[in-house]
């Protein structure tokens, strides 16, 4: 059921999970979890709807690093930021779970094989179709004809698949209401966490009306995005023997890179393909194979070469265009070039806290984001190395002088925020072990994409849910071995 | 002393008797005021407009070489490698300047990542015209994209105007005479936009924080396209996923339906 404006006195304490954060990460555990006989607590700081972002919005900090939209990339209401998700589809790689040596900090206590059936389970709650194929999908041939294909030695395709995207508050919020073991519980803001012996014993919880309530739960699950997990951890002090909580902010880099005039048949722009009976919107990335990544140096990559609908006089500028048509006495049509590259995890890019405070009494947070300087160096050969590529398979590209220089696309942040709580075998390297229980705390978990190590190029919800399915198994098993 | 009609007799009866029996002639020509040879069949591709000399100028220049460009050296790199005697040469040639992308000979003109080879053919191209030869370029010839871009819901659109105009006059006209649209969006994420009028595209300014787009329309694309009563679709592309949603349709009414309008549009 869920309670709005009701204040926090209706509460039915105690909880057996208590989860805090009703984004994709938090209604997808909570409704994995329900029917396993638990008593669930979800905690949602914001309402059904969106309210202003003003000054005073608890969101609001402090950059002090790489221009950042902490306030407006992240939202405060039933469904979090799956109200603002374009629905972008795509498993982290296997690649990106293993320990390689262009990509520092990198390799995931678990694989992609311990995430799989979790991931096909997750394509159902994100409704993404995939034709029939399940996870198969990302890495099909949709009959992509022409020059770079799967059996090039050098590329690989990597595709995208859609959700509607699932406005997880709207789509999932009558399933919430009808489950009986589910208090979802509206303007509920969780001010900090308090420990005893190991184990946190208590959350307090903040209404907008200044009522507040402790909460007391068997196991307790942050689950309110990178930037909120870490506040709360930070103002908590609790769960950083590592010193790795708020280490490690990262969001996806990437944008516009440069140009490209092909000849071939590019198929590397969102298109619907058939499938049997069925339509399927994929995106298919042109990526390097695992072997041409590790020989370049590159972190995982993915570019997409949708078609340029105006013409920019640049690109006739110089004859670059008709010398190719009658080079390869065939039509070339230009593209733009944009990259998803795989960043790399920087423990100086980092969530702290200020001594303002919100309207809760809960401080401010000050981000620094920072990227490695590996990235820009990665983002120089992957173009240095894109002009020799697509020029052997008959096209050319065209980098944009200030990319080519190093410096990341304008905007290139995508709200992916993720890395501040780690995800790490051993205790001293990160905060939270393979189950998502924080190395130092026998019933703190936390979920979403500030566990990931590494990121990928991948867009996180797919994963986020599918970490969500396989936390809410481990609680249950859980439980039960407890009741036992 | 030979005329000069004469000369140019015997040159194409050698031209001739040679191609016969197998033997490339080369064209003399003078550039710089030095006098240069040039293999015939690349003369002939030269001439056909295989390659650019607005390429090959800017390439000179850069090299810092556009008012002494060496082009015997040029043309004996294009050719070396080359079979001298081959009725395919451009197919030689794209093999040859897919072997400079393979084995790293690559120049850079204009931010274009490109192939020593043509970067050299597009230069002989130049020094070709500054030396009096004729290329027939042909003319760039592209379709009009966007009926090929697929439908999706990129924003969601909450208001946008002006919605119509009387034929062969501007709307929302601007102090330079352009016309403009305005498109308010319920939110808009950081993308590369661009709005269409009808096939054509549009001077697009995104101004993020008050999820706004404004398009100019210029005066000669008025002119085009209220030239007659009918109703134009406008669009909203995003070009870094290929993807296009209409917007509206704006209608280009009659003056005489202007003369009879109540006012209730």
């Amino acid at each position: 059921m869920i309670f709005s404006n009701v204040g926090l006195g209706r509460l039915r304490l105690p909880y057996d999970v208590a989860i805090y954060g009703a984004g994709p990460a938090g209604i997808s555990l909570a409704l994995a979890l329900s029917g396993g006989g638990l008593r669930i607590g979800l905690f949602e700081a914001g309402g059904v709807d969106p309210h202003a972002v003003g000054a005073d919005h608890p969101y609001q900090g402090e950059n002090l690093g790489r221009p950042y939209n902490l306030a407006g990339t992240r939202l405060r209401y039933l469904g979090g930021t799956s109200n603002h998700w374009g629905g972008w589809c795509r498993p982290l790689d296997p690649l990106d779970f293993a320990v390689r040596p262009q990509v520092p900090l990198s390799g995931w206590p678990i694989d992609r094989e311990a995430l799989n059936p979790y991931l096909e389970a997750a394509l159902e709650v994100c409704e993404v179709p995939s034709g029939g194929l399940g996870l198969a999908a990302f890495e099909h041939d949709f009959g992509y004809q022409g020059f770079i294909h799967h059996d090039h030695p050098s590329f690989r395709v990597k595709n995208f698949l859609f959700s509607p995207p699932t406005r997880f508050g709207v789509r999932y919020r009558q399933d919430l209401e009808d489950a009986e073991d589910i208090e979802c519980v509206l303007d509920a803001t969780l001010v900090r966490l308090t420990a005893v012996d190991g184990a946190v014993d208590g959350a307090l919880l903040a209404s907008s009306d200044g009522s507040r309530r402790q909460v007391q739960a068997d196991r307790h699950v942050l689950a309110m995005g990178a930037v909120e997990n870490a506040r709360t951890l930070l103002h908590s002090h609790l769960a950083n023997s590592s010193d790795f909580v708020g280490r490690c902010f990262s969001d996806h880099l990437g944008g516009t890179v440069g140009k490209a005039l092909l000849s071939f048949n590019n198929r590397y722009f969102q298109q619907v393909v058939r499938v049997g009976e069925r339509h399927l919107r994929v995106l298919p990335h042109l990526s390097l194979s695992n072997e041409a990544l590790e020989e370049f140096e590159l972190p995982n990559l993915g570019l997409v070469m949708p078609r340029i609908s105006s013409r920019p006089l640049d690109v006739y500028g110089t004859g670059v265009k008709r010398q190719l048509d009658g080079l390869l006495q065939r039509k070339t049509q230009h593209y733009w070039v944009t990259a998803r590259i795989e960043n790399t995890p920087n423990p100086q890019s980092r969530v702290t806290l200020t001594n303002q405070t919100d309207g809760y009494g809960v401080p401010r947070v000050a981000l620094n984001w920072r990227v490695n300087a590996l990235d820009v160096q990665s983002m120089k050969r992957l173009c240095a190395i894109l002009g020799p590529l697509v020029g052997k398979a008959g096209g050319r590209v065209n980098i944009d002088y200030q990319v080519a220089a190093g410096e990341f696309p304008p905007g290139s942040h995508q709200a992916h925020q993720m890395g501040t709580t780690r995800m790490s075998a051993e205790a001293d390297g990160g905060v939270v072990n393979a189950d998502l229980r924080c190395h130092d705390l026998a019933n703190l978990y936390v979920a979403g994409s500030s566990v990931f190590p590494t990121f990928g190029f991948a867009n996180p919800t797919l994963a986020i849910v599918a970490l969500s399915l396989r936390l809410a198994e481990h609680l249950r098993r859980q439980a039960g071995a407890a009741h036992a | 002393m030979l005329s000069a009609s004469r000369r140019r007799f015997l040159l194409a009866a050698g031209v001739a008797a040679a191609a016969a029996a197998g033997v490339a002639v080369y064209r003399s020509m003078r550039v710089g005021g030095v006098g240069v040879h040039l293999h015939p069949q690349l003369e002939a591709l030269i001439a056909a407009g295989n390659f650019s000399a607005d390429l090959g100028a800017k390439y000179l220049e850069n090299l810092g070489l556009l008012a002494n460009a060496p082009f015997a050296l040029l043309h004996d790199e294009v050719m070396d490698g080359l079979p001298k005697h081959s009725d395919r040469l451009l197919v030689e040639i794209a093999g040859k300047v897919e072997r400079d992308f393979a084995e790293g000979r690559i120049c850079r003109v204009d931010g274009w990542q490109l192939a020593a080879t043509e970067c050299r053919l597009a230069a002989l191209a130049f020094l070709f015209q500054q030396a009096g030869g004729r290329i027939d370029a042909p003319p760039v010839e592209e379709g009009s994209p966007i009926s090929e871009l697929p439908e999706a819901a990129i924003a969601q659109l909450e208001s946008w105007g002006p919605r119509s105009a009387t034929v062969g006059e501007g709307f929302n006209v601007q102090p330079d005479g352009s016309s403009a649209l305005w498109f308010r969006f319920a939110e808009m994420d950081p993308q590369s936009y661009e709005m269409y009028f009808g096939a054509n595209p549009l001077r697009t300014s995104v101004v993020p924080s008050r999820n706004l787009i404004t398009a100019t329309v210029t005066k000669g694309q008025v002119r085009q396209l209220t030239s007659k009563p009918g109703e134009i679709p406008v669009y909203l592309v995003n070009s870094a996923q290929g993807s296009k949603q209409l917007m509206g349709r704006f209608r280009v009414r009659s003056k005489s339906a202007e003369s009879t309008r109540d006012g209730s549009e």
